[in-house]
């Protein structure tokens, strides 16, 4: 199953792009979690909100997820992601963000929902290791 | 006692983060979620909680109202006094300022932690914090941005 999922907000150019994914792959399983997103990926299941994404993140194969918080997440999981950023929000603090991630740990990531495909396509070729960066100390220098 | 202030988003996740991680240390909690949103509601409900619903995130966040923000200040210093609060907590969003400045007026310490997210520049929320004095300096995620003064690098809470 392939999870996607944009957030607390709208990305209707992510969305656009699951849809040609399914046209593309129609036997693939998509769940699609939209936001306030106006496009309806009509060909997959798909749901605005949830209480948690916790089961579709433990459940799905590959994860399809907007540029935040989610795509550590899904790593500290143990999936394989495909991130794309969602240039719209403040700052396009997500591409900065996913570039940082991506300096770290080798994911297929872009700035551009119509890579959607060929990241899609591409995705046996990054292994997803997680990085030592990942650390305790914080906590413990703030609590301890 | 420590006094987590949660919200929704992506927050909501870092947030629960940390919040298990204090849970699995066992120590004394209180948690006030201050955005309505969906993520993880049944495990915020599940804590030492109070919801005070000072920030929308309709495109974007946002605080309600001025009033709204004067009655989070109100009800921080309440929640600070009745449960013998020691440090407010926050990870990377602006419901922290009326629950800082409960804390201020409260003589109690503040810790803001900037969001896994802000890689290369500290939100809005951090600069108007350091602004106001309401903290000394931010918990910054990455090490590339230790760089700037006031922001400090220990790591992460992941």
């Amino acid at each position: 199953m392939i999870f996607v999922t944009v957030g607390s907000t709208h990305f209707d150019e992510l969305i656009k792009n699951v849809i040609v994914l399914k046209e593309r792959y129609p036997r693939l399983e998509i769940v699609c979690q939209i936001g306030t997103s106006n496009i309806i990926p009509d060909k997959c299941q798909w749901f605005r909100f949830k209480d948690t994404l916790v089961d579709e993140i433990e459940e799905a194969d590959v994860i399809i997820t907007h540029g935040g918080v989610t795509v550590l997440q899904s790593l500290a999981a143990n999936k394989k992601i495909i991130a794309i950023s969602n240039t719209d929000l403040a700052d396009d603090h997500q591409t900065t963000f996913l570039s940082t991630v991506a300096e770290y740990i080798h994911i297929p990531w872009s700035n551009d929902p119509s890579d959607l495909v060929k990241l899609y396509d591409d995705l046996a070729s990054y292994t997803f290791k997680r990085s030592e960066l990942l650390s305790n100390d914080l906590y413990n220098e703030l609590f301890k | 006692m420590i006094f987590v202030i949660a919200s929704g988003g992506g927050f909501a996740w870092e947030s629960k983060q940390l919040i298990e991680k204090l849970i699995d240390d066992q120590q004394p909690l209180i948690v006030a979620y201050v955005c309505s949103s969906y993520e993880f509601r049944a495990f915020f409900h599940s804590l030492n909680y109070v919801e005070y619903d000072v920030i929308t995130h309709k495109d974007g966040f946002k605080f309600r109202s001025l009033v709204n923000i004067v009655r989070a200040i109100w009800t921080g210093i309440s929640v600070i006094r009745k449960n013998k609060v020691d440090k407010v907590v926050c990870i990377g969003h602006a419901g922290a300022i009326p629950f800082f400045i409960a804390a201020k007026l409260s003589g109690k310490e503040t810790i803001y932690i900037e969001s896994l997210t802000r890689t290369n520049i500290v939100s809005r929320t951090a600069r108007l914090l350091l602004k106001m004095r309401l903290i000394e300096h931010v918990y910054v995620q990455w090490p590339n941005l230790e760089q700037l003064p006031k922001l400090i690098y220990r790591g992460n809470i992941l």
